[in-house]
C-alpha cells in the first residue's frame, strides 16, 4: 500500500477548548510519502494541529482527506484511525515496571491474537526493527531503568513500529543527544515513500536538511506552507524570524 | 514458569491450606474424621465458606485496583476512589438511623446497594460528556467521597451509643459467615468477573498510553473507559455491601505485582493481582482471627496495618 | 479417631493441647439477658454468655462467647447451643442469619421497657418452664401492678450523662420505669432515639420537677447538682441520683430496688 497524502480544506483548529483566535481556515496539501516539518515557537499550535489531523478533539470544522478516502478524518472510527495513524505525544505515559519489549509490543495491539500473542511475522518485525533502531540491548530492561534519552527512543520506536502509514511525531527528539538526533532524522528520511511522516519540532537545521515540506506556525496562525526550497528564500525567513534576519 | 511465580504459588497454597485452621475456636485435626464433631462442623460449615469468600473478595478488590491504576495512570487509585463505598456505607447508616435496620438485614442491603446504584447513574451521566477526562473522573470520585462522608458523619453523630455487631465495626471490613452454597456462588462470580476483565483487557493497555495514542491503537477512549468504570463500580458496590470497606488490598497489591512480576500486559497483571489479592486478604483474615480469640479484629484494620508499610516499601523501590 | 469421646474436656488443636469444656445448652448474648434468665430460674440451662456477665455469682462461671454485646459465632457454636438468645442491644443480623442456616434456634427478647421485660419473662417462663413463675418474677409483677395504681405526678428529665447532656429517650428501660411510677418524661419533640444529646439551651428552657441521673461517685453527684443550679438558677429542681452500678444490671433488679427509688423520689403525693 502506498503511503497516503493529505488534503486539508477549510480546517479550523481549536486550541485548548477555545475557538481559534483567527477565523482563518487552513488549506494545504501534503504529498504522499513526504517528510514534513512543522516548526514554530511554543504555544503556536503545533500539538493542536497534529491532533486535529487525527480527528481528535482539537478538530473543529473542515475536511481532512487522507489518501484516497472520501470521508473526512473526524468521522472515522477508532479502528480506522488505528489502521492509518500512529502518534507520538510530547510527553509519553509509561508504566515504570514494564519491560521495553512489552512496551514495543503495544505497537501491534490492534493485531494481537485471541490469547494476546503476536504473530510470527510481527515478532520478526519487532526483532529486526529493534536491531535497526539500536534497541536490542534494552529489550529486557524495565522502562524506569533506562535514561530519559533511551526511553524517548523506545517511545519513538513504538510509533515507528506500528504498521500505519501516517506517522505524527510531536517533538520526537526531545531529551536526545545531538548525534542520536542526527541518526533519528536520517532514519525518518529513510521512511520516505513508505510512510508519510509529520514532525513537529524546534530543530530548524534538521528540518531544512531532511524534510520535503515545511509548515510554519506562529501565534496560532499558519504563516507558511510549502516546500523546503521555497522556505529557504530570505523573504520567508524574515517573515518567520524577524529578529534574526 | 519462573522461580518467582513458583514461590508465590507455593505460598498461596500454603496460606490456603493453613488459614482455615485459625480462628476463635481451636479445632482439632484428630476430630476431623467424625462428621458430627465440633471441629468438623466449624471447619466445613464456617471456615471453608469463609475462605472462599475471602479469596474471592481479595481477588476482586485487587483486580479492580489494578484496573483503576492503569485506566487513570495513577498509582494512588484504588477501588473506592469513585465514592461507591461511601455510598453503600451511607445507605446502611440511613437504614440503621431511620429504620432501625442493623447491618445484615435485607433492607439494609437494599439501601446500601441502592444508593451505590444512584451514584453509578450519576457517574454515567457525567462521563458521557466528551469533556470528561481521566482526571475529571477522579475529581468526581473525590467530590462524591467528601459529600457522602460528610453526610455519613452527620448521621453517625446522632448515635451516642455503640452496640455490638454495630455498623461502625462493619465500616472497617467484616468478612461474612455464609453457607457453603452461597460461598461457592460468590467464588464463581468473582472468577467470572476476572475472566471477563481479562478477556476485554486490551483496551486498558492502550488507554494507559494516553487517550490520543489509544485512538491510534484502535481504542475509543470514552466508550471503553466508561464501560470499565460502570462494570467495576457495580462489582465494588456488591463487595462493599457484602463486607464493608476493606482498605489497601486494591491499592497495594497491584503495585507489589508490578514490582515482583513485571507483567507485560494488563491481562497478566489482572491475573497476578487477583491471586496475590486473594492471598493477602486470606493472610489478613487469619491474623484477625488469631491474635486474641475469640475477639475478631475487623479485617480492614489488619489489611491497613499490613498494607501501609508494604505501600511505603513499594514507594521506596520505585524511586 | 474420636478422642472427644474419652476426653470430653480436652480438645487437641494444631498448636498444642487446649483444655476447654465442651458444653451444651443455651447461649445468652448480653449480661442483662443472663441475669434475667437466672432470676427466672432458667439459669441452669445456660452454657455460655458474653463478657461482663457478673451477676449472679453462677454467671461468672459460664463460658464466655465474646465481648459485651458482640458474640462470636464460632464461640457460640462451641457451646453446642440448643437456643441462642438476643436482646435489642446485642442483636446481630449477620450472625443470626448464619445461625438460622445452620439450623440453630434463636429468640429475640425485648428488654426496652418494663412492660416488655415482664412480657418477655412471661413468654420465656411459659415456653420453657411450663408456666411456673419464679419468686422474683411474681414479686416484680405484683410490685409493678401496685406502682401503676399509686399515681404520683411529677415531670422528670432522665439524664444518662451530664456534660454534654444526654437524655434517656422513650424506648429505654429507665424512662418506662419512671413513667410507670407516674412521672411525665420531658423529651424534645420529634426525636425518636434512645439516647438524645441535647443542647444546654434546651435544658434551660424545660421545667422538670425532678432530674434523675446516673450517679457514678460522689464527684459526679456534686457535678450534677452544680449543673442543675446552672440550668435552673431560680427554681428548685430536685436532683436524684441512681447508683449507676445498680442500674447497669437492668433486668428485674431495678424493680427490686424500687424501694430505694421510691424513697429517693419522695412519698406519694
Amino acid at each position: 500500500m502506498k503511503a497516503p497524502g493529505i488534503k486539508i480544506k477549510n480546517l479550523m483548529v481549536g486550541f485548548s477548548e477555545h475557538l481559534p483566535i483567527n477565523q482563518i481556515k487552513w488549506e494545504l496539501d501534503i504529498n504522499p510519502g513526504e517528510l514534513v516539518g512543522i516548526i514554530g515557537p511554543n504555544g503556536s499550535g503545533k500539538t493542536s494541529f497534529l491532533r486535529a489531523l487525527m480527528g481528535d478533539e482539537t478538530f473543529l470544522s473542515g475536511e481532512i482527506l487522507i489518501g484516497g478516502e472520501s470521508e473526512s478524518v473526524q468521522s472515522w472510527s477508532s479502528k480506522k484511525i488505528s489502521q492509518h495513524f500512529s502518534y507520538l505525544p510530547q510527553e509519553s505515559f509509561f508504566d515504570s515496571f514494564q519491560e521495553t519489549e512489552a512496551y514495543l509490543r503495544l505497537a501491534f495491539l490492534p493485531r494481537l491474537g485471541l490469547l494476546g500473542r503476536m504473530s510470527q511475522e510481527n515478532s520478526a518485525q519487532l526483532d529486526s526493527f529493534a536491531r535497526d533502531f539500536e534497541l536490542s540491548s534494552y529489550l529486557k530492561k524495565r522502562l524506569q531503568d533506562l535514561s530519559s534519552g533511551e526511553r524517548q527512543r523506545v517511545f519513538l520506536g513504538r510509533v515507528l513500529l506500528q504498521p500505519s502509514q501516517m506517522v505524527l511525531l510531536d517533538e520526537p527528539t526531545n531529551h536526545l543527544d545531538p548525534n542520536v538526533v542526527e541518526k533519528t532524522w536520517v532514519f525518518l528520511k529513510n521512511q520516505k515513500n513508505k510512510k508519510t511522516v509529520l514532525v513537529a519540532t524546534h530543530d530548524l537545521s534538521q528540518v531544512e536538511r531532511h524534510c520535503d515540506r515545511v509548515i510554519v506556525l506562529s501565534g496560532r496562525e499558519m504563516l507558511f506552507s510549502g516546500t523546503v526550497s521555497e522556505y529557504q528564500t530570505r523573504e520567508i525567513k524574515r517573515l518567520v524570524f524577524p529578529f534574526t534576519y | 514458569m519462573n522461580r518467582k511465580t513458583l514461590i508465590v504459588a507455593a505460598l498461596f497454597l500454603l496460606v490456603v491450606a493453613a488459614v482455615p485452621w485459625l480462628g476463635a475456636e481451636p479445632i482439632s485435626f484428630l476430630e476431623m474424621s467424625n462428621p458430627t464433631s465440633l471441629s468438623y462442623r466449624i471447619f466445613w460449615e464456617l471456615r471453608i465458606p469463609r475462605l472462599l469468600v475471602t479469596l474471592s473478595l481479595g481477588g476482586v478488590l485487587a483486580s479492580v485496583g489494578s484496573t483503576y491504576q492503569s485506566l487513570f495512570r495513577n498509582p494512588l487509585c484504588e477501588p473506592y476512589i469513585l465514592g461507591i463505598s461511601s455510598a453503600v456505607l451511607l445507605g446502611v447508616v440511613i437504614a440503621e438511623t431511620f429504620f432501625q435496620q442493623k447491618v445484615g438485614t435485607p433492607l439494609s442491603f437494599l439501601f446500601g446497594f441502592g444508593l451505590a446504584l444512584m451514584l453509578i447513574l450519576l457517574l454515567m451521566i457525567f462521563t458521557s460528556s466528551t469533556k470528561f477526562s481521566s482526571d475529571r473522573v477522579i475529581l468526581f470520585g473525590m467530590g462524591a467521597n467528601f459529600v457522602l462522608s460528610a453526610l455519613l458523619f452527620l448521621l453517625l453523630s446522632f448515635q451516642t451509643q455503640s452496640v455490638g455487631g454495630g455498623t461502625l465495626k462493619w465500616f472497617f471490613g467484616f468478612l461474612p459467615w455464609v453457607e457453603t452454597s452461597k460461598a461457592v456462588w460468590f467464588g464463581f462470580g468473582s472468577l467470572l468477573f476476572l475472566i471477563l476483565l481479562m478477556v476485554f483487557s486490551r483496551p486498558i493497555d492502550a488507554l494507559r498510553l494516553g487517550d490520543s495514542v489509544a485512538r491510534t491503537l484502535g481504542v475509543s477512549p470514552l466508550v471503553s473507559r466508561n464501560s470499565y468504570l460502570v462494570f467495576t463500580s457495580l462489582v465494588v458496590a456488591i463487595t462493599v455491601s457484602v463486607s464493608g470497606t476493606i482498605g489497601f488490598v486494591g491499592l497495594v497489591v497491584p503495585q507489589v505485582c508490578r514490582i515482583i512480576f513485571r507483567p507485560s500486559s494488563m491481562r497478566s497483571l489482572l491475573l497476578q493481582s487477583f491471586l496475590l489479592g486473594a492471598l493477602f486478604l486470606s493472610v489478613a483474615d487469619g491474623i484477625s482471627r488469631s491474635i486474641i480469640p475469640p475477639f475478631e479484629f475487623p479485617v480492614g484494620v489488619i489489611t491497613t496495618l499490613l498494607g501501609g508499610p508494604l505501600f511505603l516499601i513499594t514507594l521506596w523501590k520505585k524511586s | 479417631m474420636n478422642l472427644s469421646k474419652f476426653f470430653p474436656k480436652i480438645r487437641v488443636s494444631l498448636v498444642g493441647l487446649v483444655f476447654s469444656a465442651v458444653t451444651f445448652g443455651w447461649v445468652s448474648t448480653s449480661p442483662q439477658l443472663t441475669e434475667l434468665l437466672f432470676q427466672l430460674d432458667l439459669g441452669e440451662r445456660l452454657a455460655g454468655t458474653t463478657e461482663q456477665s457478673h451477676y449472679p455469682e453462677a454467671a461468672k462461671k459460664l463460658r464466655r462467647v465474646g465481648q459485651l454485646f458482640d458474640a462470636n459465632l464460632e464461640a457460640i457454636l462451641s457451646c453446642s447451643p440448643s437456643l441462642v438468645l438476643w436482646d435489642g442491644s446485642s442483636f446481630n443480623p449477620l450472625v443470626e442469619s448464619r445461625l438460622i442456616s445452620l439450623g440453630i434456634p434463636t429468640v429475640k427478647i425485648s428488654l426496652d421497657s418494663v412492660e416488655d421485660l415482664l412480657r418477655s419473662s412471661s413468654f420465656l417462663v411459659q415456653k420453657y418452664k411450663a408456666g411456673k413463675k419464679s419468686g422474683d418474677l411474681i414479686r416484680a409483677e405484683i410490685e409493678w401492678d401496685g406502682l401503676k395504681k399509686k399515681k404520683r405526678n411529677f415531670s422528670f428529665l432522665a439524664l444518662a450523662w451530664g456534660d454534654p447532656p444526654i437524655v434517656f429517650g422513650k424506648n429505654t428501660f429507665l424512662f418506662s420505669l419512671l413513667e410507670g411510677l407516674g412521672g411525665t418524661g420531658i423529651l424534645p419533640k420529634l426525636w425518636n432515639r434512645n439516647y438524645l444529646k441535647v443542647s444546654e439551651e434546651w435544658m434551660m428552657a424545660q421545667n422538670p420537677d425532678q432530674v434523675i441521673y446516673l450517679k457514678h461517685d460522689e464527684a459526679s453527684a456534686s457535678f450534677m447538682t452544680k449543673q442543675c443550679e446552672k440550668w435552673w438558677p431560680r427554681r428548685e429542681v430536685k436532683c436524684v441520683g441512681i447508683s449507676a452500678e445498680k442500674f447497669a444490671r437492668a433486668s428485674l433488679t431495678p424493680l427490686l430496688f424500687l424501694s430505694d427509688l421510691q424513697s429517693v423520689l419522695g412519698p406519694t403525693q
